[in-house]
């Protein structure tokens, strides 16, 4: 220890010159070491040693790297660092941009001086790769989904009998090949049940259970499946399937977990769109670029339009990040590998920082891309330790510059008001700290000596209490009442403060002068500067912040400071509050894009923001539109990508939804991984079929309705979920849709069942999000924890609010996903936690006891026959019956309470598999 | 077994039975699919189990385990070479800082330890102090991110859920992967989400860190059924399984059913021994003062000490203690912020040490310390540091580690990591080494690529290991 102490003494004297004639040790550890861990170690480190080169200690740096010796000792000006870090050649280092001038000139120096290493040199790889053309293979060329969609005909079948629609021919078309029979046809109320979930996310009611049982008309499903279609429950169904695929959340998932205050448009504009059959390609359009899209009414702004653009705006952001350059590109790779897996199942994001490896996505074509996203902004102002996320006015450019202006003559008024407020602070501050001895004396003390304020003699007790906290201002303090030297101690305190607050009224006088030249001007005048605590703790602590001594009360501080100030802030307040009166209409926003300025796009290699690489043309993947593209040379491209998505040539974003549509009813899709159609995705099960969907879906104008009437209007998804021991044995996993797919009920499903069980559930729609007991959802965290949303809202689970870093623990539970990456359809996980929440919690106990005491009915019997239509969609059985009521006439005879019996059977009726599944 | 080519959607639908194995075994492809069932790691494991003791906010390194003599020589100069990135504009940062607190050798090993932590100096013997950690964000959220993911950008699984997916559970009763009193904030549920794993492997988290320890008496969530009594509520149960023995019969051939039977006696078991676990008060007094449960200041975080150890006594793979309620992001007031967090956990970390050691478990328990980083020489806004991701510590202790040891260093000033440099995909890397697996073949396939912990980075601190 006592060594090193004399080493570093020595060195001391050294380093206080600028330019050391010979470089020693503290010219290594200052000006060498820093700048070499800073911009080398992480490749050239004691882990990477990319080119074998580790940079960290003397001996690996004398080794050198691939490339040889770091120094050439006999002739130092040629050492390959120097010739690396000048980036005169053509083997230049770091890669990520030159070093700066004074350390290029250091680390020569020392290199010179012989690059001692108290107590030990770099290399390089290949700099920017040059944009070599990118060779497809004849495979990947002839890759199935990069193969136009065909138009199949549906083929031949043997047993024409059991063809409803197209799409059986397909099934059945398979199953004779195997020798295998279709299950036989769900019964009426299965079916019911099924198709009501399916469209819907709700249980059929008991009126529409008699309906359907009486109608014996062979149209009686199809007028069923009409119906549910007109509900606008279905667009609330059928929009949070797309909302799942669009990661949809209210917030940026940041560390602060910034809200999204407008996402909910986007929701509501989803689940629109759903109930009124927009086009898909329409739909697909407006969520790329709806904002450079004609409204209906062109001289009106494309509201619709900006709000689908939060497909785009609202993925998670990586706000604080502070390499902001880097988070815009950070930004732009979500979108672009959202946009990818979504609409066309590719996995584009796997080529940021190399070719893919497995498919033909040339890193070239992910930066054509990438750069339509990254000029589009999502960001306000981006320059901010949190950035901003973008609130795009609703209203035409006049309309929001006229209420911007308005916004900041109020803000300007409020400004010079508080500048006004702060003078007279100000001179109430030196009359009092001209006392600060006297007080902290008298507070010593425990005096109330005349000429003081006793309240204020209080307020010093208490703040100069000591506590366990140490404070280090207060030490000398401390020291000097232990000592019982206090008011020499007290003195010093308020030289100190007064000198400090004389300091700081300078300050704050040239903001009064700005202020008052800005309002002269008419221009927004600056914020007020921000004392900085830590510059003097004892200042701020008893005269700025919170409640010290002599600190102004956050309400109402003019009435400290006397009639004079009490009267203006009075008027200040009248003119505002005038303002606001006669301000025009709130602004209505959206969390959408805009087209930013376009900048080269260019390749960063290894998805590195400062290495920047080739320069590459604007334009889509090679594979899918050739090598021979006209670049865009306009805007940032956006328009076009969203013209070439939903071109009846593209060979994926039909086969893609179409697939999607499909898995939602039949429980897999034809694709079994409906994000990547890669080729580590799955091959179609039913290629033929899958093109036959896609193409009857566009020809159809893109219609989700007229797909669902297709699917459902089938004995495919007629038939029963049981299957024979022959048809388990050869399709155990269903890859033939041989039955029926037998499934859980999903979150929405079951939280939105129990509370129209309970009596409960409002169906309003739309709107902000929902936490319940009517409080503010921007708030929602001060009054409700997340975790308790889902149960204190009896909105539709649609509407609940989703925050990215709080999910509340129930959706965790029940499979929501954590809506940061574009659904492939919910996992169906069968956890004991589970049990417990259904067994245990409060919640189901609540919706049970309200269900039980809803269902009264004329006897016993038929109260046990209510529950079950109710809860399976179908009336008990005998046996069912005899059960219920043998457990019902048990449990009262251990607790002998009836209403506590029902609520159990209930209950246990909640809890089972024939509530839980849908077959 | 731990490459599936298998799609996620399918393992989940025929496999996936939450943290409860029995009676959930399936076969496919010849493979046991409970994802909980205990696994063999790729070769003998030095730990069997984690308890990350988790400092959020990031702790300043210069000012508890890594003395910078130069910075008590050089206090109020400027720094000699170029600040590199730090949170914010850096408008508020000034010169160099020297440490507000003295360094004091502890134990036989002699290592150096602040008057921050006089307790844990007293463990030191048992600790290797790693002083050049090393991150890629210099903001909480994403340093968070990647300490506990791997990546400071992307939604990945935690380590927690990686190990819980390498090596299963030990216990059927309990969650195999727990935090304690996390924060929802930076990252939130993100940073103990099992993402694209199954959810099988997800943390579980007990209250967070804004609810007080008084209201944790029953921490997982549903676990009791209020006002009911077992012997009714077993009544009530065998209705259940009625109707689903009812339901079954005519739904044949469907695991799926089989497995909600089971899962709803495995929830009803659970229910009658987990609670047991978190009953602190069986623990001795001589114990609770151990771990301070008898002083405010030290109770909350004594709690969650003790909690945790008897949650690996009873197999849970992984606990992670937060100590987030007031947290170590010292932007300002370094001095009475630090003191106040270090009081708080400095007895009750070294009664968590004795403690295992005493009972044994310190041998196989690999006990992990830190912050998401440390913070700058440089001072901020007057009396505070900013993050410092380039250059901090960490420690670990017990199970295989080289005890009594220091590793790596920071340059003179404490700012960059110059010796030995742990990435923190390095040390993802060495804790997977430490829990028996090649980092670089437990690997999750998703979305068309195979996915690890440590993406494609990670060297295995070898020095580190005992």
């Amino acid at each position: 220890m006592g060594m090193i102490w004399i080493m570093f003494r020595l060195m001391l004297g050294l380093a206080a010159l600028p330019l050391l004639a010979q470089p020693g040790p503290e010219f290594f550890e200052t000006k060498i070491r820093p700048v070499l861990a800073a911009n080398c170690y992480a490749c050239h480190g004691a882990k990477m040693r990319l080119s074998g080169l580790d940079l960290s200690t003397a001996a690996s740096f004398a080794k050198g790297g691939e490339r040889g010796a770091l120094v050439d000792r006999a002739n130092p000006e040629n050492s390959l660092l120097l010739k690396a870090i000048s980036y005169l050649g053509d083997f230049k280092m770091p890669p990520s941009g030159k070093l700066k001038a004074d350390q290029i000139e250091n680390i020569t120096a020392w290199v010179k001086s012989g690059a001692a290493w108290p107590g030990g040199a770099v290399e390089p790889q290949p700099a920017t790769p040059t944009l070599a053309k990118y060779n497809f293979t004849k495979a990947q060329k002839a890759f199935w989904a990069f193969q136009p969609i065909k138009d199949p005909a549906p083929p031949e079948v043997t047993d024409t009998a059991w063809v409803q629609s197209p799409i059986d021919r397909f099934i059945l078309s398979e199953l004779e090949k195997k020798n295998l029979k279709p299950a036989r046809p769900a019964d009426k109320l299965t079916l019911l049940r099924r198709v009501t979930y399916d469209l819907t996310g709700m249980p059929p009611t008991r009126e529409e259970i008699e309906a359907f049982a009486a109608d014996k008309s062979p149209t009686a499903f199809a007028k069923v499946v009409d119906r549910l279609l007109a509900s606008p429950r279905y667009g609330e169904r059928w929009g949070r399937h797309w909302l799942d695929v669009a990661r949809y959340a209210d917030s940026a998932g940041d560390d602060d977990d910034n809200l999204y205050p407008y996402a909910y448009k986007y929701r509501d504009w989803v689940i629109n769109a759903f109930n009124k059959d927009m086009p898909f390609d329409r739909m697909v359009r407006l969520q790329i670029a709806g904002d450079l899209l004609p409204a209906d009414n062109p001289s009106e702004v494309n509201t619709e339009g900006i709000i689908a653009t939060g497909f785009i705006a609202l993925g998670q952001k990586p706000l604080t990040e502070q390499n902001k350059p880097q988070m815009l590109y950070d930004i732009a790779d979500e979108q672009l590998d959202t946009t990818g897996r979504a609409l066309m199942g590719l996995t584009l994001g796997c080529a940021r920082c190399h070719d893919h490896k497995f498919d033909p996505i040339p890193t070239a074509d992910y930066y054509s891309m990438a750069a339509m996203f990254h000029d589009t902004r999502t960001i306000d102002i981006v320059d901010k330790l949190v950035s901003t996320v973008l609130l795009v006015p609703l209203a035409p450019k006049d309309v929001t510059a006229r209420y911007r202006q308005h916004e900041d003559r109020i803000k300007s008024k409020t400004l010079q008001m508080d500048a006004m407020v702060e003078l007279a602070f100000e001179a109430r501050t030196d009359l009092l700290s001209a006392q600060t001895a006297q007080y902290m004396v008298a507070a010593a003390r425990n005096e109330k000596p005349a000429g003081l304020d006793p309240e204020l003699i209080d307020r010093w007790a208490k703040y100069l209490k000591s506590t366990d906290d140490v404070r280090p201002h207060l030490i000398k303090w401390n020291e000097a009442v232990a000592a019982g030297r206090i008011e020499a101690a007290a003195q010093e305190y308020q030289q100190a403060l007064q000198a400090r607050t004389a300091l700081w009224w300078k300050t704050m006088a040239e903001w009064r002068e700005s202020v008052r030249a800005a309002a002269e001007k008419g221009t927004l005048p600056p914020e007020a500067p921000k004392f900085e605590g830590g510059e003097d703790r004892f200042f701020f602590e008893t005269c700025l912040d919170g409640k010290g001594p002599f600190t102004l009360p956050d309400k109402e501080p003019e009435k400290l400071l006397g009639a004079d100030v009490q009267a203006k802030v009075a008027a200040f307040q009248a003119e505002i509050a005038e303002l606001k009166k006669t301000a025009p209409p709130e602004l209505p926003l959206s969390c959408g894009v805009e087209e930013g300025k376009p900048e080269e796009a260019r390749i960063l290699i290894r998805g590195n923001v400062a290495s920047k690489g080739a320069v590459v043309p604007r334009q889509f993947l090679q594979i899918i539109s050739g090598e021979n593209q006209t670049p865009i040379k306009q805007g940032t491209g956006r328009l076009e990508m969203a013209q070439w998505l939903t071109s009846p040539d593209h060979p994926l974003t039909a086969r893609v939804i179409a697939n999607r549509i499909w898995q939602n009813h039949f429980g897999e899709g034809i694709v079994r991984t409906p994000n990547n159609y890669g080729r580590t995705g799955e091959l179609p099960t039913h290629p033929e079929l899958l093109d036959f969907l896609a193409r009857r879906f566009m020809q159809s104008g893109w219609s989700f309705k007229a797909m669902h009437r297709m699917l459902l209007l089938s004995s495919t998804y007629q038939m029963s979920s049981q299957t024979t021991p022959e048809a388990h044995e050869i399709d155990p996993a269903n890859r033939m849709f041989s039955r029926a797919d037998r499934r859980r009920l999903d979150f929405e499903e079951i939280r939105d069942s129990l509370l129209t069980y309970s009596g409960e559930l409002d169906l309003t729609m739309g709107g902000v999000p929902d936490p319940g007991q009517n409080v503010d959802w921007r708030k929602a965290g001060a009054y409700i924890s997340a975790n308790k949303e889902p149960l204190l809202s009896v909105r539709r689970s649609v509407y609940l609010p989703l925050r990215r870093s709080r999910m509340p623990s129930l959706l965790t539970l029940l499979d929501f996903g954590d809506a940061t990456t574009p659904g492939e359809g919910r996992a169906r996980t069968n956890t004991a936690p589970q049990a417990l929440f259904m067994m245990n919690s409060e919640y189901v106990t609540e919706r049970s006891r309200r269900f039980s005491e809803s269902i009264q009915e004329k006897n016993d019997d038929a109260r046990v026959n209510a529950a079950y239509l109710a809860i399976t969609g179908r009336p008990a059985d005998r046996e069912q019956v005899l059960a219920a009521l043998e457990y019902i006439t048990g449990f009262r005879t251990k607790t002998n309470d009836a209403a506590a019996a029902w609520q159990s059977f209930c209950r246990a009726l909640l809890v089972s598999n024939a509530f839980l599944y849908v077959d | 077994m731990l490459t599936r080519p298998l799609s996620r959607r399918t393992l989940l639908r025929q496999t996936a039975c939450g943290f409860g194995s029995l009676g959930l075994m399936g076969l496919l492809n010849g493979e046991t699919l409970d994802p909980l069932a205990p696994k063999t790691p790729h070769f003998a494991p030095r730990a069997k189990r984690v308890v990350f003791l988790f400092m959020h906010g990031g702790p300043s390194a210069i000012d508890t385990f890594d003395p910078k003599p130069r910075l008590d020589r050089d206090d109020g100069k400027p720094l000699p070479f170029d600040r590199p990135m730090v949170f914010g504009n850096g408008k508020e940062m000034g010169n160099l800082m020297k440490s507000p607190w003295k360094f004091k050798r502890y134990g036989q090993s002699g290592i150096e330890v602040s008057d921050l932590f006089p307790h844990i100096g007293s463990c030191i013997d048992d600790i290797c102090v790693m002083r050049s950690m090393v991150g890629d964000s210099v903001a909480h959220g994403g340093a968070m991110l990647q300490l506990h993911t791997g990546s400071h950008v992307f939604t990945r699984p935690s380590m927690g859920s990686w190990l819980l997916y390498g090596l299963g559970s030990d216990n059927h009763d309990l969650p195999g992967y727990i935090g304690i009193r996390p924060s929802m904030t930076h990252g939130g549920v993100r940073n103990w989400s099992s993402a694209f794993l199954p959810a099988a492997y997800q943390g579980t988290a007990i209250g967070n860190s804004k609810v007080p320890v008084k209201e944790l008496q029953i921490p997982i969530e549903n676990l009791v059924r209020n006002g009911m009594p077992t012997e009714i509520q077993r009544y009530e149960l065998d209705m259940v399984q009625k109707i689903n023995r009812q339901h079954a019969m005519t739904r044949e051939f469907d695991s799926e059913l089989d497995a909600r039977i089971q899962a709803l006696e495995l929830a009803f078991r659970m229910q009658a021994k987990a609670p047991e676990a978190f009953d602190i008060e069986k623990e001795s007094p001589a114990t609770k003062k151990l771990y301070g449960l008898d002083n405010p200041e030290t109770a909350d975080f004594g709690w969650q000490c003790v909690l945790a150890r008897r949650l690996l006594e009873r197999g849970v793979r992984f606990v992670e203690c937060w100590h987030s309620n007031s947290q170590w992001d010292q932007h300002r007031e370094l001095v009475r912020l630090h003191t106040k967090n270090a009081r708080e956990v400095d007895l009750p970390i070294a009664g968590l040490l004795k403690d295992l050691k005493a009972r044994g478990l310190l041998q196989d328990t690999l006990v992990l310390w830190g912050g998401e980083f440390g913070r700058t020489p440089l001072v901020q806004g007057g009396d505070g540091r900013d993050h410092n991701p380039y250059g901090y510590t960490m420690w670990m202790a017990g199970a295989g580690v080289k005890a009594g040891t220091t590793y790596g260093a920071t340059d003179e000033f404490g700012y960059h990591a110059v010796e030995d440099r742990m990435h923190l995909h390095d040390l993802h890397a060495t804790i997977l080494h430490m829990m028996g697996f090649d980092h670089k073949k437990l690997t999750y396939r998703y979305s068309g690529r195979d996915f690890r912990l440590t993406d494609v980075a990670g060297e295995v601190a070898h020095k580190i290991l005992a």
